[in-house]
């Protein structure tokens, strides 16, 4: 990389951090606010609820032999995704930090690359560019990353592939989709992303559509990322089998938190069904169902605006969950940052609207901290 | 790649687990996973299965099978629910406040009450109101002070099913109250 490049590159990364410090410092604010107490342990204390203590079990204690009783619900680890525990394991292991303090340090890390790793998706967009990363720091879901979750890790791997894919690297997009496989269960279907691409590279460069199965095929790099994408999935699927003696006990244990199979339509239809009421429950799901339907729409534009791979993966990734419910569709759509890159894509043709967007990300960000700190169920 | 894939078909294939797990998770032929309650309710004392009440003994004989409370009681879930007692070695009488899952479509709930080998019971209940049901635990059914009482329901159904919302849980009977009588006291 020539001394420009790594200049530019420095000067982004510092930048970025400041964003991401600045973000922090207002999250912290918030509860300070909220709770009149200073004490940095207690902020990570109250964040850490939901999926965070499942993530700290697998970190401190590993998966679970066998399924435990929650009240009147019977759970296990096994749904939550091996790659972002082993890490924190890893860095607490090596640090000798609190487990908090690791996660905090380690989520905050994933994301600042992955805001740092994602300029070339924008191409000339500088503008969008810097409203994606105010909106994914600083924006509603950026508390996210401040506790035990993987989403800035699938964000971060999300970005890696896709970044790949543009620069026409198909076997680094394969070894980072093998992350993502073992990152979250929809991880996987990032490999329908790579096939899209290598489909879209094919046409631009000419290619007919009877050469298109000869081509993959007979092209090496592409067969091998193929190959390697499920790979993460795979190993997890092979110790689950090895531990439990059920490789697909990470499916089979989501009834414990109410999933069950069924149409998309059909989940979507439950909840719109039901009478409209204003009780907090009724709001939640009502939320979460919007969550899904706008994520739908905004995979569309995604295809529209000439990122079709990245569109396809979201699109799939929220009609795969819708599958087994609306739970959790808020962090689900969260996590799907090239919806986010869709969005900033838009905003960011404007001044105004750049602006009015950042705001508004901004606002959003501390009232969902606050309510997250106050237990929501909004963004479980 | 193919091996690979194979390889992962053959797990999926052959599991390695126990018959609860099988019958839970695999078959779904249950949705009775035991919790190991601890069984200890006072005897000739009764025990209200209503949210408020839940830290009252609820908690302490609901093995498995069973919705969280609500206000009135708490409802059965699945085909089985299970309850678990420690009895004296001389038996009991467990005396049961129900409400059956009824509609017009669907008038009745028949269940059976096993403890172990031993079938003790069959009731039928025929409309919503609350009733009483008794049945003796005979002392050949307690083992090391313990019983644990199968209800295997024949006739449990979803408001889904019976056209009365989405909820699609299967459902059976709403348990009140019960009290566990010593057999001395009959």
């Amino acid at each position: 990389m020539s001394g420009e490049g790594s200049s530019h590159l420095l000067r982004r990364l510092l930048i970025v951090m400041a964003i991401a410090f600045a973000g922090m410092a207002l999250r912290y604010a918030v509860y300070l606010f909220a709770y009149r107490d200073a004490e940095v342990g207690r902020y990570l204390e109250t964040l850490c609820i939901w999926g965070c203590e499942w993530y700290s079990s697998i970190a401190e204690e590993g998966y679970d032999l066998t399924p435990r009783t929650q009240g009147y619900s019977v759970r296990a680890n096994w749904a939550f995704f091996p790659l972002f525990p082993m890490s924190l394991a890893a860095l607490k292991a090596v640090s000798g930090l609190p487990l908090l303090v690791t996660g905090f340090l380690l989520s905050n890390a994933y994301v600042i690359a992955a805001a740092v790793a994602a300029r070339p998706l924008f191409g000339d967009a500088s503008r969008a560019y810097w409203l994606f990363v105010v909106t994914l720091l600083a924006g509603p879901f950026a508390f996210l990353f401040s506790t035990l979750y993987s989403e800035g890790l699938f964000i971060l791997l999300t970005i890696l592939v896709l970044v790949a894919l543009r620069r026409g690297s198909y076997l680094g997009a394969g070894a980072m989709a093998a992350l993502l496989s073992a990152t979250r269960p929809t991880g996987v279907l990032i490999v329908f992303a790579i096939l899209a691409q290598v489909v879209i590279d094919h046409r631009r460069n000419g290619g007919s559509w009877r050469a298109l199965v000869p081509r993959i095929i007979t092209d090496p790099k592409v067969m091998v990322a193929f190959v390697v994408a499920p790979l993460g999935l795979f190993a997890y699927m092979a110790y689950l089998y090895m531990h439990v003696g059920d490789a697909l006990a990470f499916s089979h244990i989501q009834s414990g938190w109410g999933r069950a199979l069924d149409s998309p339509f059909t989940h979507l239809g439950d909840v719109f069904d039901r009478e409209l009421t204003v009780d907090y429950h009724t709001m939640v799901q009502y939320s979460w169902a919007w969550a899904a339907i706008t994520g739908l729409i905004l995979s569309v534009v995604l295809v529209l605006q000439r990122r079709a791979a990245a569109g396809l993966f979201c699109a799939l990734c929220i009609t795969v969950s819708l599958v087994t419910g609306i739970g959790s569709m808020m962090r689900f759509i969260a996590g799907l940052t090239p919806l986010g890159i869709a969005v900033a894509s838009i905003a960011g043709r404007w001044r105004a609207t750049t602006v009015l967007l950042a705001l508004l990300a901004i606002a959003s960000g501390l009232a969902l901290t606050l309510g997250r700190l106050n237990g929501s169920m909004l963004v479980m | 790649m193919a091996t690979g894939v194979v390889a992962v078909l053959v797990m999926i294939a052959t599991p390695r687990v126990s018959d609860d797990y099988r019958a839970f998770f695999l078959d779904r032929t249950t949705q009775c996973w035991p919790r190991n309650a601890s069984g200890s309710i006072e005897l000739g004392h009764e025990v209200s299965f209503r949210r408020d009440d839940e830290d009252a003994g609820a908690r302490n004989v609901l093995e498995c099978g069973w919705n969280s409370p609500i206000d009135n009681g708490t409802w059965s879930k699945g085909p089985e629910a299970r309850l678990k007692f420690k009895v004296p070695a001389e038996g009991a009488r467990l005396e049961m406040t129900l409400r059956p899952f009824v509609t017009e479509q669907h008038p009745q709930q028949r269940f059976q009450i096993w403890a172990g080998k031993w079938q003790l019971s069959r009731i039928v209940l025929m409309d919503d109101s609350l009733r009483q049901q008794s049945v003796n635990i005979p002392d050949l059914a307690v083992e090391n002070g313990e019983v644990v009482l199968s209800l295997r329901f024949e006739d449990s159904t979803s408001p889904r099913e019976q056209g009365l919302g989405n909820d699609r849980r299967d459902y059976a009977v709403q348990l009140e109250a019960l009290t566990l009588q010593p057999v001395e006291n009959e």
